[in-house]
């Protein structure tokens, strides 16, 4: 009988363990704990003032607003108009250039003027030149390669530029391409993702970022005093520290076509569109939150003359924000996949364009330590794993799968969730 | 819920009944958990519904008749633009046009269906990608190229193609008119191409249904990636998602570009049809829904998604899943109904209203896509448009 029992116990257990079907549970929404910001006691005489996260990133001199950031608003817009002229067939060289490295000849005549997008590129980061030359090099390719190719009718085909529509029921039809599959745009506006607007917030390796030490130290005897030195749209004279504004400068190239006091986020084609789709996503759930935070909290802690505080919102800044780099560098290769799979080639080379612009931008990112998620010469040699042979035409599927494996391995998100 | 092996030992006889329950707990086919915050289902079997039933009602009673009464439209279109070739007047241009319009307010009743033939053929794609790609058929028809098989063709065919070929080709009716009496016009032969293959296509489509597919799709009754509800499902959201929601609204609103774009309205060239065909899309998407027959009103009634996720009880804080989509789609036809028949001058005039018309259409998209999906166990099949 004992025997009976054990067999039919067991038995039990094996049909139980069998039988266990999951049910995977339904995404979950997770706060992410704000990180915790530690203030050394004092041990001087002085204290620190520690300051107090405020609501909103509002900031108030004498009742009047020291925010202000049009310079990179503009700059922002420029390159929305120059991303879509990028893609205009009609498009000449000599205009886009214009554009680019002049500041002028804007279909929006308001984008005309002193800013340009151009000599704010790739100026705070190693290989400077080279990585500009590329920018160039894009313009060039689209206007006298592709648009030519377009405007004669060519079908692209692998190692021949022109015109390419989805055959296995997408509806993406007429994608321009080189002869590679890239769509010049994409590469072009996603690289300046790294390249411009990130690079101009975080990074010190050759000029200075707005967030970063190199920058805002030189001014803190100024901002201590207070010196005012800028004066805001409603003052009537000087009433902004260079600290304080240089941060609100790093603001506004990620909120500056949003709404500073509620960032809806999604906004243009760059850090701020792209931040709201990450921090819904992946293992970087809530991330727009810290950085927003990060940015208000930093700038209180300038008010408040408390340059430890400052620093330690500028490192959750320079993390987080390289997260969405990062994320969408792999998710873009994975999408391309799929689209590869489907044989949706003009949504595959739309999808592949956007992640090799996003590897681009990896050079320009930040882990905790300073140092960016790939190197110029890795990034590089991704890229030319891209291109080999023909370029996205040659790519499969399990390729570009271990390729954004790889990439989610060197940047700790999991773009797989 | 393991036993130890002492109650196991000393309850000897109760082992079979203690057997038979550790069994139906383990196997138990509860397909649902209740752990969402917001959205209750019933633990009644998926497979308890009749998915049969649904399939049949929609083949027979939405899918083939809406395809049916389109390839009638396409032969009146098609002998309306025979009739032309040999008259070409401007009554007989009205006729066509007449015709077109009525083929296209069809069309819209079968574009969420894209299965079988339909699918295999890329149906959708070569009947109504838009904007039409106006430089590729000025250059065919230069070329006296009737070949529209590449890809690259499939914006240079269909009904946003004939837009282009009825109303613009030219500033005014006589200009219009004008390309089609010259001698052995380019332009009529390109009109026929375009006609012709429309014929041609949608028959592919109507005789798979009528001898053979129906029968394949209504007994695939599984709950697979490849089965017909899951595959009917994803088709329905996605055209919603992207046919309804994207390309007639949120596109040429700007909404995914910053810019606003005009060119991208549906039925560009004639201007004021843009919105009579959303309308005509969210009327076959409700219907759909909610079980009514292509020829029906508001009956005759059969089985469809409404039903099902009411048989399964789903509810979203507290109020029936199926109501809150039917009244958010009354609310999208609402918010429509209050535009300008022509969007490029609503886009014009008041681009507010079409965003406002845009984010009322765009919350049925979680319901269906997130709450609806969930309640069906079905998994998205698609990968998300790049708004891009």
């Amino acid at each position: 009988m004992k025997k009976l029992y054990t067999m039919t116990m067991l038995l039990s257990i094996m049909i139980f363990l069998g039988c266990e079907k999951e049910v995977p549970g339904p995404t979950v929404e997770v706060e992410v704990p704000g990180p915790t910001v530690e203030v050394p006691g004092p041990t001087v005489t002085v204290e620190v003032p520690v300051a107090v996260e405020p609501a909103v990133y509002a900031f108030n001199r004498d009742g009047v607003s020291t925010v202000y950031y049009s310079g990179q608003t503009t700059r922002l817009n420029q390159h929305d108009e120059i991303k879509g002229k990028m893609n205009d067939a009609t498009s000449t060289k000599a205009g886009i250039l214009a554009m680019f490295n002049d500041g002028t000849g804007f279909t929006d005549a308001t984008l005309d003027g002193s800013k340009k997008v151009g000599n704010k590129t790739a100026t705070n980061s190693a290989n400077t030149a080279t990585n500009l030359a590329k920018f160039e090099g894009w313009i060039t390719e689209f206007v006298d390669v592709v648009a030519v190719a377009v405007n004669a009718n060519v079908d692209a085909t692998a190692g021949v530029a022109g015109s390419v529509s989805d055959a296995g029921g997408g509806s993406r039809t007429g994608t321009k391409v080189n002869a590679k599959g890239h769509e010049l745009n994409q590469v072009f506006s996603k690289s300046l993702i790294g390249a411009f607007n990130l690079d101009q917030i975080i990074n010190a390796n050759g000029s200075f970022g707005y967030v970063t030490g190199p920058k805002l130290n030189p001014v803190s005897a100024d901002n201590d005093i207070p010196e005012l030195h800028y004066t805001s749209p409603g003052a009537s004279e000087a009433n902004v520290t260079k600290m304080e504004h240089y941060w609100d400068e790093g603001f506004g190239y990620l909120y500056g076509q949003d709404d500073q006091l509620d960032p809806q986020l999604g906004q243009g084609g760059l850090l701020n569109d792209y931040l709201s789709g990450v921090t819904a996503s992946y293992n970087t759930i809530g991330i727009a939150d810290n950085i927003y935070n990060a940015f208000k909290l930093g700038r209180a802690a300038i008010v408040a003359k408390n340059y430890t505080q400052r620093d330690a919102q500028a490192a959750i800044i320079k993390v987080e924000l390289s997260k969405v780099v990062g994320a969408k560098a792999a998710s873009y290769l994975r999408s391309g996949a799929g689209h590869v799979t489907n044989n949706n080639m003009a949504s595959a080379f739309h999808s592949l364009s956007e992640g090799y612009g996003f590897i681009f931008s990896l050079q320009f990112t930040q882990k905790a330590d300073g140092s960016p998620y790939l190197t110029y010469d890795e990034v590089n040699a991704k890229l030319t794993e891209l291109d080999a042979g023909n370029g996205f035409w040659d790519r499969t599927a399990a390729e570009l799968t271990a390729m954004a494996n790889a990439i989610d391995t060197a940047t700790g998100v999991n773009t797989t969730l | 819920m393991r036993l130890s092996f002492l109650n196991f030992i000393i309850l000897k006889k109760k082992i079979f009944s203690l057997f038979i329950l550790l069994f139906y707990l383990s196997c138990s086919t509860d397909d649902v958990e209740e752990q969402v915050p917001n959205i209750n289902t019933t633990t009644k079997p998926l497979n308890n519904f009749d998915r049969q039933g649904m399939l049949v009602f929609w083949a027979d009673s939405i899918i083939i008749p809406a395809h049916q009464k389109f390839q009638i439209d396409l032969i009146n279109l098609s002998n309306s633009i025979n009739d032309f070739s040999s008259d070409t007047s401007a009554s007989s241009l009205n006729n066509i046009r007449e015709n077109w319009t009525t083929a296209y307010k069809s069309w819209q009743h079968i574009e969420m269906f894209n299965v079988g033939k339909s699918e295999e053929i890329n149906f959708p794609v070569r009947m109504n990608i838009y904007p039409v790609n106006t430089q590729r058929i000025e250059a065919k028809i230069l070329n006296s190229d009737s070949d529209i098989e590449n890809p690259n063709d499939y914006a240079a065919q269909g009904l946003p193609a004939m837009d282009y070929l009825l109303y613009g080709i030219g500033a005014n009716n006589s200009e219009i008119l004008e390309k089609y009496t010259s001698e052995n016009s380019e332009y009529l032969s390109y009109l026929i191409v375009v006609s012709n293959k429309m014929v041609e296509l949608t028959d592919l489509v109507v005789s798979d249904w009528i001898s053979s597919y129906r029968d394949i799709f209504i007994s695939s009754t599984e709950n697979t990636a490849t089965s017909s509800i899951n595959k009917l499902t994803n088709d329905f959201i996605y055209y919603y998602e992207k046919g309804f929601r994207a390309n007639k609204i949120g596109i040429p609103s700007g909404v995914f570009s910053g810019n606003t774009l005009l060119d991208r309205v549906e039925a560009f060239y004639k201007k004021d049809m843009s919105k009579t065909l959303s309308i005509e899309a969210i009327t076959a998407i409700s219907k759909f829904f909610k079980g009514i027959s292509f020829h029906g009103n508001s009956s005759p009634k059969g089985t469809s998604l409404k039903d099902y996720i009411e048989f399964l009880e789903t509810t979203k804080n507290g109020t029936s899943l199926g109501q809150l989509i039917i009244d958010q789609f009354e609310l999208s036809r609402t918010a429509l109904n209050g535009l300008n028949d022509d969007f490029t001058i609503q886009l014009e005039n008041n681009k507010l209203d079409m965003l406002i018309t845009y984010d009322i259409i765009q919350v049925a998209v979680v319901l269906l896509k997130v709450d609806m999906l969930q309640a069906l166990n079905i998994n998205v099949d698609y990968i998300d448009a790049d708004g891009d």
